[in-house]
């Protein structure tokens, strides 16, 4: 039955993540931007609403809320602060790709403790220097299974600070197969193999507090079970589902993003006089902010309906992460960059919020798969029907997994 | 959090779009140039069962006073996008009360409502009711309507023009809005179905039209009509507590999800047609250099159309569960108008010089769609509506 009703205990789940948002994250965003630090006891406050668990099965230890769930979560931790959000401890995106590409053992044996310990995971994705469809960083397989892995990974999100890192590489086997795989490989500070190393980036136009970094493997040796491998799909396949998941993920934040500023617009547009009446009582600002509202309606919508067909193992659902993510992105970038036209001069100054958010917004839009790519995505599913493992594969191209 | 049809949902949407593809689309170009579907043709969808939607299938009056379905709304939405997928000027030309529907059943009396619907009960017969609220002089602005009705003994006295009221001509019946008293403005309000053949009562013009041609848009004239009290709507004493003006404007919260439902309809069909096109005449095995921006041309009218959806469908079970839905139901209205506007004229752009034969279909869907950002309140209405809610201190602009 099509309801757009969410049910007590998700109401529950949604009402707790906008009050810790509220009052945790959104007056902590500017700091934190600077410092690029976190306030003390947040990391805390966060682990103990269980949030970081939310969506993971519970066979690794999670709450087994599934999208639909953390959805609603991510958005409001996004109408909070949106880099805060993405500096939340727990396994992330790392956790997703884990689910994705490795067998059940793998993803108990790493996620629990991890969950238990409330430690991070980071994807290492994006190589400094992309070649299309493969990975330029290499594993090479040694006759006893072994790994040596040598390469530099960019836009690492908070790198420094996982316990585990996901890489993604160019596999060449010992029987000469070359190949795309994803490897686990250990970066606490105790247990770092010597050749990783990271290093900071300079500072981008946002998410100071959640800065990237870039990995650089230097004969990095690894046991045969850091590969990750699942019996029952190919890694291509598997990178869908991750990408899809993850995109739903980073639109939702979008979809936060974009409410905080729609919202933050049209409080200021009710408040503000000129020429002897609220800017509001203009009709150029209020069907500016009737449009602002209806996109973030528009938004959530393709995104709850993404969430929806993860979590009930729809056909469509990629195709579905696609529409959501394009229009999340797109969306969010439109709505941050009206709410600073409707504040005007104070738009553009750092006593308001919304000029962050604006920032946000567009270095949000490279993260996981840029709008452009979606709709290609989508073009493609209808006219040809399928995708094509080779060719649509989610390959470094993407830009970033900034989760 | 659900999006699954109903089984009931499921076989609407498949039974609606199984007519509509073989009995509505191969009479849709021949309708649209001779500017009407066959009468044949009608009295056979009604005899089939089918009608403008769920609102009417609450108007019998074997059910009056029955409680709607708690999914009307939804179905109803569900079903009108297959119709216009097919034909959107048919779905318009379905004979029924159309528009006029609502405010009868919203505030007419038992007695009203048994009377008028009555005609639409007889099987073999085509009968039409009609909503005539626009005057050449008060369209968006409807609280400014001037055609007036003075009271004479038993009779209220009616002069005026409506214009562009659809089925206006063929109807039984219309629901025209007059007042009282212009100076009382909205308080001055009163709905009156005046019958066919009533004495003063003529049609004007009929409208040809850049799209919809196959419905009818007709120009009414009122010279000293003479209706007798019994077709005030709601008799004399509802408008002691409510006005006229709330009765024409509580029609649009059911209504305008559906005609936005329509919008998506039409685009549907354009982008469909144009994706087919797209996989015909384009080389895909090569590298096209506008092979991509086709290819993300069309994964954006889907992904806009699948959102506009989205939007009617959450209005729409809204209207069910009784919530106060004119915010979302204006949202719809305007975003699905926008976005099948685009959409129509993307199709248009995907097919080049193809899409524009008189032959292509196409060509008659970017026609039919504009008056959607028109109709049931422009695009500018929509937005004033929305920003209503939003801002309490607003009252007008
Ligand atoms: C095919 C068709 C069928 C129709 N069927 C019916 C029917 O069955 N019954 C019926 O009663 N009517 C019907 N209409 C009339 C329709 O509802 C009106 O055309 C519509 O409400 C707009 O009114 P208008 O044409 O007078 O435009 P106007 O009100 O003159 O508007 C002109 C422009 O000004 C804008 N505008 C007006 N006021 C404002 C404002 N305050 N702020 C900002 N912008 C504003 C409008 O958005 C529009 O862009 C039909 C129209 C068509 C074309």
């Amino acid at each position: 039955m099509i309801t757009f009703e969410i049910s007590g205990e998700l109401e529950l789940f949604q009402g707790t993540a906008r009050e810790f948002a509220q009052t945790l994250l959104r007056p902590a965003g500017r700091a934190a931007e600077e410092s690029g630090a976190l306030p003390a006891g947040l990391r805390e406050a966060y682990l103990s609403l269980g949030f970081a668990g939310l969506a993971l099965p519970e066979g690794v230890g999670g709450l087994g809320q599934g999208l639909g769930a953390q959805v609603i979560v991510e958005e409001e931790l996004a109408a909070g602060d949106l880099p805060l959000t993405l500096a939340m401890p727990g396994p992330g995106a790392f956790g997703v790709l884990l689910l994705a590409l490795g067998n059940e053992a793998q993803a108990e044996r790493i996620l629990r403790p991890m969950l238990e310990r409330g430690g991070r995971g980071a994807v290492a994705w994006v190589d400094q220097k992309p070649r299309v469809g493969t990975f330029a960083a290499t594993a090479v397989e040694a006759p006893d299974g072994s790994l040596r892995l040598n390469g530099k990974k960019t836009e690492v999100r908070l790198g420094g600070q996982a316990e585990h890192l996901l890489v993604l590489v160019r596999l060449e086997s010992k029987d000469g197969a070359v190949r795309p795989a994803a490897l686990v490989v250990p970066s606490a500070a105790d247990t770092r193999p010597s050749g990783l190393r990271f290093s900071e980036a300079s500072p981008g136009l946002a998410f100071g507090a959640a800065k990237v970094v870039t990995a650089t493997f230097e004969d990095v040796v690894l046991p045969k079970e850091a590969q990750l491998s699942r019996a029952d799909r190919s890694l291509e396949v598997g990178l869908f589902d991750a990408v899809g998941r993850l995109s739903v993920i980073s639109a939702a934040r979008s979809v936060g993003l974009a409410r905080a500023a729609a919202e933050h617009a049209r409080a200021y547009a009710a408040d503000r006089q000129a020429f002897g009446k609220p800017i509001a009582h203009f009709q150029a600002i209020a069907f500016l902010i009737a449009d602002l509202m209806t996109r973030v309606e528009v938004m959530r919508g393709l995104v709850q309906r993404a969430a929806f067909a993860f979590d009930h193992q729809e056909p469509d659902a990629v195709r579905r992460a696609a529409y959501a993510i394009a229009e999340a992105h797109e969306g969010a970038m439109v709505v941050t960059n009206q709410a600073v036209q409707v504040l005007g001069g104070a738009g553009f100054v750092q006593d308001y919020p919304v000029e962050k958010w604006m920032r946000e917004a567009k270095a949000h839009m490279a993260s996981v798969m840029p709008h452009a790519v979606a709709d290609l995505l989508v073009g493609r599913l209808a006219l040809e029907g399928a995708l094509t493992l080779a060719e649509d594969a989610p390959m470094p191209e993407l830009q970033s997994i900034w989760l | 959090m659900d999006f699954t049809l109903t089984p009931g949902q499921e076989n609407i949407r498949q039974l609606t779009h199984w007519l509509a593809e073989n009995e509505i689309r191969p009479l849709s170009l021949a309708a649209d140039r001779q500017h009407h579907f066959p009468d044949a043709f009608l009295l056979k969808l009604k005899q089939m069962g089918v009608t403008q939607g769920a609102t009417e299938a609450e108007d019998r009056p074997a059910e009056v006073g029955v409680r709607r379905s708690k999914q009307a709304n939804r179905s109803a939405v569900i079903g009108a996008e297959e119709m216009a997928w097919g034909d959107a000027s048919l779905i318009l030309s379905l004979p029924g009360p159309g528009l006029g529907g609502p405010p009868i059943r919203l505030t007419g009396t038992k007695e009203q409502q048994e009377r008028f619907f009555a005609p639409f009960q007889r099987e073999e017969e085509l009968h039409w009711g009609a909503y005539g609220l626009t005057e050449p002089q008060a369209g968006s602005d409807v609280a400014g309507l001037q055609t007036t009705a003075k009271k004479d003994g038993h009779h209220y006295v009616l002069n005026g023009r409506k214009c562009y009221i659809t089925n206006g001509a063929r109807a039984d019946w219309v629901v025209i809005f007059a007042t009282v008293n212009p100076s009382l403005g909205r308080a001055g309000h009163r709905a009156f179905v005046v019958e066919k053949g009533t004495p003063g009562f003529s049609v004007g013009k009929l409208e040809k039209k850049m799209g919809l041609r196959a419905s009818e848009t007709a120009e009414l004239v009122l010279e000293d009509c003479r209706v007798h009290v019994d077709n005030l709507l709601g008799g004399e004493s509802i408008y002691e507590a409510t006005d006229g003006f709330k009765t024409a404007m509580k029609t649009f919260d059911n209504t305008r999800p559906l005609v936005a439902a329509m919008a998506v309809g039409i685009g549907r069909a354009a982008y469909e047609r144009a994706r087919d096109f797209a996989k015909e005449a384009y080389c895909l095995a090569r590298p096209l250099p506008r092979h991509a921006l086709i290819q993300a041309l069309l994964g954006k009218m889907e992904r806009r159309l699948e959102a506009a959806r989205l939007l009617v469908w959450r209005a729409a079970a809204m209207a069910d569960l009784g919530l106060p839905n004119t915010k979302e139901a204006s949202m719809s209205k305007a975003y699905a108008a926008e976005v099948a506007q685009q959409v129509t004229i993307d199709a248009l752009e995907v097919m080049g010089a193809a899409g524009n034969h008189q032959d292509a279909l196409v060509e008659k869907w970017f026609r039919d769609v504009k008056v959607y950002d028109i109709f049931e309140g422009t695009g500018q209405i929509q937005r004033i509506v929305i920003a209503k809610r939003l801002f309490e201190t607003i009252k007008s602009f």
